[in-house]
């Protein structure tokens, strides 16, 4: 079974949609491992089905998807088959996800600091929430009047990173961060991703980063799958794929990150 | 920026509602009327224990028709009775009717809708197929099943008859709002936290469709007067006791002889009562917006 050092070890998940002729598979038998403390990053363009491996971690896809088969052990205990009484004790407290889009990630009629506090009032008992949302504001770097203010009147980078901190309220030993960038301006970016690698190394927090970004891989990731039409094409450390890329497409997804000085 | 969590939605809506002068205005009047209203049902108690004729039922043959004047402000109607009195009276009707069927057709109307939308699948064809039914069936037939097969007599089978078959508008708003805004990345992100079904379905959800709910609630009032006025017509719904239902019927016969006062303070009173819970209803929703002003 799964090693004590790996959070988390997906073995062979496959998440199919439809049926007969119609059968689309999304996520076709793919493994991968999280260490604990790791940084892994799945990249792959829009449609590779990196999105739903990630969804399908605490049976999140969409109603129409499929687990047809597999396995995703969390601390060696297989998720999938979990009912969803536990498995919505297991999200949040255990896996949080941020995702792509964090102007629509809140709710629009109530606070930041509210729903950070719907996340701790979840998770944690008897706990004096005001002083945790405070505490989770500055872990980002935000002043703590903001848990006042609504979605609407922050910015996209603001809301990212309360977005993070909703996400850290109740300790997750794994974050998966879907996206989580590219709705951003790209000073942001770098804002929010110096953020992610600081908080990994203070918490101690397991990160599986999702993207098509090859630019983020570089900074953050400690190893690194690719993805293309639902199955896993090429995985090493960051450094090997980066400087010796194997897959065809690897190399493709590598030169598709915009250069500002091209070469000739 | 002032500094306060907790109730933020409702304290804050509160302060937005504070600065919106025509809403207080409509607040102010919405709070006359639920006086007159219990000022109404305080008289009709203490005449009915007392057993004795209340004022606004006393006959008097000698004021038929006067006009509204120094003794009788609003005029008298065809039996001499006081016209003010009895649209005092009326107001509580128009109460029970509006607020006691709202408080029966709202949850329900919310709650399946809730349920269908967030749901799908088979929840929501069976909401689905039982609002149709509702829907396919001449309402007033409904309400008049319902009022005879309620034991005992007077309004308790008028609420249930208008209750129980009004709530498939709001259950087909809700239904559609709720599906609209299950598929926003809010609600994916409160599922990734951990929270439950209900919880978002009626915590997080609700909230931003509450203006659907504020202006059917507003929206409810004429339309109940009107349905009681037909029941009154009909003989299943208040008996004996000043409607505006039975009041406008009434004036509606003599209004060609120039006994216009009935007729006119009625609805004036109706128009205010309306047009009050329509704005505050406006009101209300803007002010649960936070997106709106600030």
């Amino acid at each position: 079974m799964g090693n004590k050092e790996n959070i988390l070890e997906v073995q062979t998940l496959s998440v199919h949609f439809g049926h007969g002729d119609g059968l689309v598979k999304a996520v076709d038998e793919v493994s991968f491992t999280v260490g604990r403390g790791e940084t892994v990053a799945l990249v792959g363009e829009s449609g590779s089905g990196k999105s739903i491996s990630a969804l399908s971690l605490t049976k999140l896809a969409p109603r129409a998807a499929t687990y047809a088969g597999g396995q995703v052990l969390f601390n060696n205990e297989n998720m999938l088959a979990r009912s969803d009484r536990e498995l919505r004790d297991i999200r949040g407290s255990q896996i949080s996800y941020i995702f792509q889009e964090p102007m629509v990630s809140f709710n629009p009629v109530f606070t930041v600091g509210w729903q950070i506090e719907e996340a701790i009032k979840l998770h944690q008992k008897g706990v004096d929430r005001k002083s945790e949302v405070d505490r989770l504001l500055d872990l980002v770097h935000l002043p703590n009047r903001l848990a006042t203010a609504y979605p609407h009147e922050m910015s996209g980078g603001q809301l990212q990173r309360c977005m993070i901190a909703m996400a850290l309220a109740c300790s997750p030993e794994l974050l998966v961060a879907d996206e989580p960038t590219t709705a951003l301006d790209v000073t942001v970016q770098r804002e929010i991703l110096n953020l992610l690698s600081e908080l990994s190394e203070k918490v101690g927090l397991s990160v599986l980063m999702i993207t098509h970004n090859f630019g983020i891989v570089s900074d953050l990731a400690d190893r690194v799958y690719v993805m293309q039409k639902g199955r896993i094409v090429e995985e090493g450390s960051t450094k090997q794929i980066l400087y010796d890329p194997q897959h065809e497409y690897t190399k493709q997804l590598m030169a598709a990150v915009p250069r500002l000085h091209p070469k000739k | 920026m002032n500094m306060k969590q907790g109730q933020s939605l409702w304290n804050d809506a509160w302060r937005r509602l504070k600065n919106n002068r025509m809403a207080m205005v409509c607040l102010g009047l919405v709070i006359f009327f639920t006086l007159l209203a219990i000022y109404g049902e305080v008289v009709y108690r203490y005449h009915e224990i007392k057993d004795i004729t209340p004022a606004y039922q006393m006959t008097n043959l000698d004021q038929m028709y006067q006009p509204p004047g120094s003794s009788h402000w609003m005029g008298t109607d065809g039996l001499g009775r006081d016209v003010m009195a009895r649209l005092v009276q009326g107001v509580r009707i128009a109460y029970k009717v509006g607020i006691i069927t709202s408080l029966i057709a709202i949850p329900i109307g919310v709650v399946l809708g809730c349920l269908a939308g967030f749901f799908g699948g088979k929840v929501d064809d069976f909401i689905v197929w039982l609002y149709s039914t509702f829907a396919s069936m001449p309402g007033l037939l409904f309400i008049l099943a319902i009022a005879m097969v309620v034991p005992g007599k007077g309004l308790l089978g008028v609420y249930l008859g208008i209750g129980l078959t009004t709530w498939v508008g709001l259950c087909r708003l809700v239904r559609g709002e709720v599906m609209k805004h299950k598929e926003q990345t809010y609600v994916q992100a409160a599922k990734t936290l951990g929270l439950g079904s209900g919880r978002i379905m009626f915590k997080h959800i609700l909230p931003n469709i509450s203006h659907v709910i504020i202006v059917t609630f507003s929206l409810r009032f004429p339309a109940a007067v009107g349905t009681e006025v037909i029941m009154s017509f009909l003989g299943i719904g208040v008996q004996g006791e000043p409607s505006w239902g039975l009041m406008i019927d009434s004036a509606r016969m003599r209004l060609w002889q120039g006994m216009w006062w009935e007729m006119t303070f009625v609805t004036i009173a109706l128009f205010l009562l309306v047009l009050a819970f329509n704005l505050l209803g406006d009101a209300l929703r803007d002010a649960l917006d936070p997106r709106l002003n600030d």
